[in-house]
């Protein structure tokens, strides 16, 4: 081995190139976080059953909707959905049954019903038993 | 010369280290930004769900054959909805913004109208509470528009209908559903003259107009135009598809309704019944 191909500069081409590799691999696969994946999923979840009348259903007091939302879920994804009125009023709560979790995520929509406005609170996370 | 090579080795894995560290950062700083966009995206489709919702209206979009739909599912006239606009803008800059931790500000609820871009033609309230309905071209005369299909259905007992038609190259659909009937007429009528259909209701004082062609709106002549009203204690749905030459631009429906918000992105824009 002589002039430019020595075993140093060998050695140095490969964790060169494993260097770019690596680089290129991190910046072109955007890493989605637990909560950011479950941000995703609840947002979708609850945008779902707006746009489905389910949370309308939710505020007149008919659970159908939401436990429809539960079946669409795998089993072992859990939520706690809870409307409030404009006074901060808790007016309707609907719980799968899961241990408490340790990480969840939250997002919000509003509900209208009979020209009345609600804020509908979806807390979800990932059952780890 | 062994001092200077290990220096040159230390250096090296030192940058090597930092260049995966930034490639890393910037891998999950995009994800926050796209979060953080799918935040403010999930208010603007929130606000335009609740939109449809108080104002009982919903549009659509379809292309064929040269031509291009835009159809608005309506129902009308809506009692208190003047109000209810007015306590849904306070509800949203008030309750909602501060549980979403944001600034949102409404504006544009002083023009209850919508704009069919790139034409440029409106569909207007003469406020929320939907006394009638009118379609017609701001700047001018609605030329652009080839046909009208107005699907009517109310439930109340038709009694007659009073109909006055002038011929002329724009063509006009009803199909109208009554409780006890269904009256049905095509026809092509002047655009710059007035024809109407007056449908008179049994069991209450009510009545249905409909006016194509030459229609007086704020003030204006509008040709090529469509004006619908009610009165009396009745409300029914609407439906009304305008059929138009065909453009290469996209096409869109926007309300006036303009919306300011600021989080960690600032965005402010039209809420927009189809894009």
């Amino acid at each position: 081995m002589t002039g430019l191909f020595t075993i140093d500069s060998l050695w140095a081409l490969i964790v060169a190139l494993g260097m770019i590799t690596v680089s290129l691999y991190l910046v072109s696969t955007p890493k989605i976080s637990y909560e950011e994946h479950l941000y995703q999923v609840s947002l979708d979840l609850l945008t779902v059953a707006e746009k489905q009348g389910y949370l309308k259903k939710a505020v007149g007091g008919d659970p159908i909707g939401v436990e429809k939302m539960q079946s669409s879920l795998p089993d072992d994804m859990c939520f706690d959905l809870d409307i409030f009125d404009q006074n901060n009023d808790l007016i309707f709560h609907h719980s799968t049954e899961c241990e408490e979790p340790i990480r969840s995520s939250l997002v919000r929509r509003s509900v209208i019903s009979n020209s009345k406005f609600y804020i509908a609170r979806l807390r979800m996370w990932y059952n780890e038993q | 010369m062994n001092n200077k090579g290990f220096l040159f080795t230390i250096l090296t894995i030192l940058i090597a280290i930092s260049i995966i560290a930034l490639a890393s950062f910037f891998a999950t700083e995009r994800v926050k930004r796209d979060l953080s966009a799918e935040k403010v995206n999930n208010v603007f489709d929130d606000v335009e769900t609740d939109i449809e919702d108080i104002l009982k209206i919903s549009a659509s979009i379809e292309r064929s054959s040269g031509y291009i739909t835009v159809s608005f599912r309506d129902h009308f006239p809506l009692d208190n909805g003047a109000n209810t606009m007015s306590e849904y803008k306070s509800f949203i800059e008030g309750y909602y913004a501060q549980e979403i931790g944001s600034n949102i500000s409404i504006s544009g609820l002083s023009n209850s109208t919508f704009t069919i871009k790139p034409y440029d033609l409106t569909y207007e309230y003469p406020s929320y509470n939907k006394e009638g309905i009118w379609v017609y071209n701001k700047s001018g005369d609605a030329d652009a528009i080839k046909k009208y299909l107005v699907e009517i259905d109310f439930d109340k007992n038709l009694a007659n209908v009073v109909n006055q038609s002038i011929p002329g190259d724009l063509e006009v659909v009803i199909d109208a559903k009554f409780a006890n009937t269904e009256y049905i007429n095509s026809i092509s009528i002047a655009r710059n003259d007035t024809s109407f259909w007056s449908f008179n209701l049994m069991g209450c004082d009510c009545n249905l107009s409909l006016y194509f062609g030459s229609n007086m709106i704020g003030g204006e002549i509008r040709n090529s135009s469509m004006v619908a009203n009610v009165t009396g204690d009745m409300e029914g749905d609407l439906t009304t598809s305008i059929v138009l030459g065909e453009v290469n631009e996209s096409v869109g429906v926007t309300s006036s309704i303009y919306v300011w918000f600021k989080n960690k992105l600032t965005r402010e824009d039209y809420i927009w019944l189809v894009k």
